[in-house]
């Protein structure tokens, strides 16, 4: 039994038995975790709005032996998702970061950076920023530090410095230069190229403060859709769902 | 080694909401100590069931006729619809007998981590009982959670543009809880909805 006190963020939960819940959670140092909050369901539950949906926390929870499931004992909420769901785009969007954390983070390593790309962009969408660009800058993020993310800088198959503009090969699993591009190589717009960049140097707030266009931010989606689905095999869950929502 | 007549039914059981391997096990050996009658009437009721509850047309109660009990009852107020998430919520809030309107089901709750979308979800009906006119308010009592409240959103973007007023359960303290053990959006709702005294 080793009691372990941290901050987390809550990504899901499942209800479980009569009055538990089940919920995982993403913490900086052991990854994602998986812990019985006993009563959590109940009406008169002690966990209050603190086991919702990236609610972020201070957890303490109890390991037991032989058991991957922890008991959960306390936690105490610093910050909850509830004053975004006044808007249904900010709260289908931070299902969706969610879910592509859910997806991505593994369990027992230390996951500080992606535990720190959930908790700014969730800040994001809680500061009222556009779910389309705190969307698209967390699947370019989630892809780079799962290592999937393909160079902007250097050809896919020569390993030759790319200029501008950018061409995509879907056979090559990447960008490649003009002598490696085949006929049907995809050439990337400039300004979606330069949104590309601008998310890998740029904190959240300023991608979404800046004037990115919609269409632009609609093109780098569907790049890291590719990414994605190439690699997981399938889509997310909650990908069309947010689709729609972020057309209406 | 179980019977094997034995461990189909434990195995039957334990696929029951709440129901673990043990329970099950529970409930087998005390369904075995019973008379054949009563395990025979335990077996009908399942039965029966499955074979003469069906979704109310209109609000999607479980019901054996058709429109419910509570659609079909004149001294019901169908100008208040209550909007809940499951048919079990139903007698939840029938047992306080302070709701005199009628109900709709949506059969589910906004879940994008579930994939249950807009389109999952019956909110068509909703809206084509408001605007078949008559509806005076529709009340929205989905669960209070971010589920929950993503339906509520959606319901009421989607009721806005029609002549009827939207209003949300309270959200706040649990009777017999104390201040001390609120956490902030628990207390920050329950402000929300005070109430002059
Ligand atoms: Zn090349
Ligand atoms: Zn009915």
């Amino acid at each position: 039994m080793r009691p372990q006190r941290t901050e987390a963020i809550i990504l899901h939960t499942f209800p479980a038995r009569e009055r538990d819940k089940l919920v995982v959670f993403l913490t900086p140092d052991h990854g994602k975790v998986k812990g019985y909050a006993y009563g959590a369901r109940s009406m008169r539950t002690r966990f209050g709005a603190s086991l919702e949906p990236l609610a972020k926390v201070r957890i303490g929870y109890v390991e037991r032996e032989n058991d991957e499931v922890v008991r959960i004992e306390s936690v105490d909420l610093i910050r909850s998702l509830f004053p975004a769901q006044q808007n249904l785009a900010a709260s289908v969007a931070a299902s969706y970061l969610a879910e592509t954390v859910d997806t991505f983070a593994q369990s027992g390593d230390p996951a500080e950076l992606i535990y720190r790309l959930l908790d700014r962009t969730t800040e994001a969408l809680l500061a009222g920023a556009s779910p389309l660009h705190v969307v698209a800058y967390a699947e370019v993020w989630t892809l780079r530090l799962a290592g999937i993310l393909p160079s902007l800088r250097n050809c896919n198959v020569c390993d030759e410095p790319l200029g501008r503009p950018l061409r995509f090969d879907a056979h090559a699993h990447g960008f490649v230069c003009p002598n490696c591009a085949p006929v049907d190589a995809q050439v990337i717009a400039n300004d979606v190229a330069a949104a590309l960049d601008a998310i890998m140097r740029t904190p959240v707030g300023e991608i979404a403060a800046s004037e990115i266009a919609a269409d632009v931010l609609f093109e780098v989606r569907s790049l890291a859709a590719f990414f994605r689905r190439n690699f997981l095999g399938h889509e997310l869950k909650s990908y069309e769902i947010l689709s729609g929502v972020l057309r209406a | 080694m179980t019977a094997p007549p034995l461990a189909n039914l434990i195995n039957e059981l334990s696929k029951l909401p709440g129901v673990g391997g043990k329970s099950a096990s529970r409930i087998a050996y005390y369904i075995l100590k019973r008379t054949t009658g009563e395990a025979e009437s335990l077996a009908n009721a399942i039965a029966d069931v499955k074979a003469k509850i069906f979704r109310c047309s209109t609000c999607n109660n479980m019901t054996d006729v058709e429109p419910c009990a509570i659609c079909s009852d004149p001294r019901r107020d169908a100008g208040v619809i209550c909007v809940v998430e499951e048919a079990f919520n139903i007698p939840t809030i029938e047992q306080t007998r302070d709701f005199h309107g009628v109900f709709h089901v949506l059969l589910g709750a906004l879940s994008p981590l579930k994939g249950v979308g807009p389109q999952d979800i019956d909110v068509a009906g909703l809206l084509k009982r408001v605007q078949s006119g008559g509806v005076r308010e529709v009340i929205v009592a989905t669960n209070p959670n971010v589920e929950g409240e993503a339906t509520a959103l959606y319901i009421a973007q989607q009721l806005h543009s029609l002549e009827v007023k939207t209003t949300r359960l309270a959200f706040g303290l649990p009777v017999g809880g104390d201040l001390e053990y609120a956490d902030q959006v628990t207390m920050s709702k329950a402000l929300e909805g005070r109430r002059e005294i």
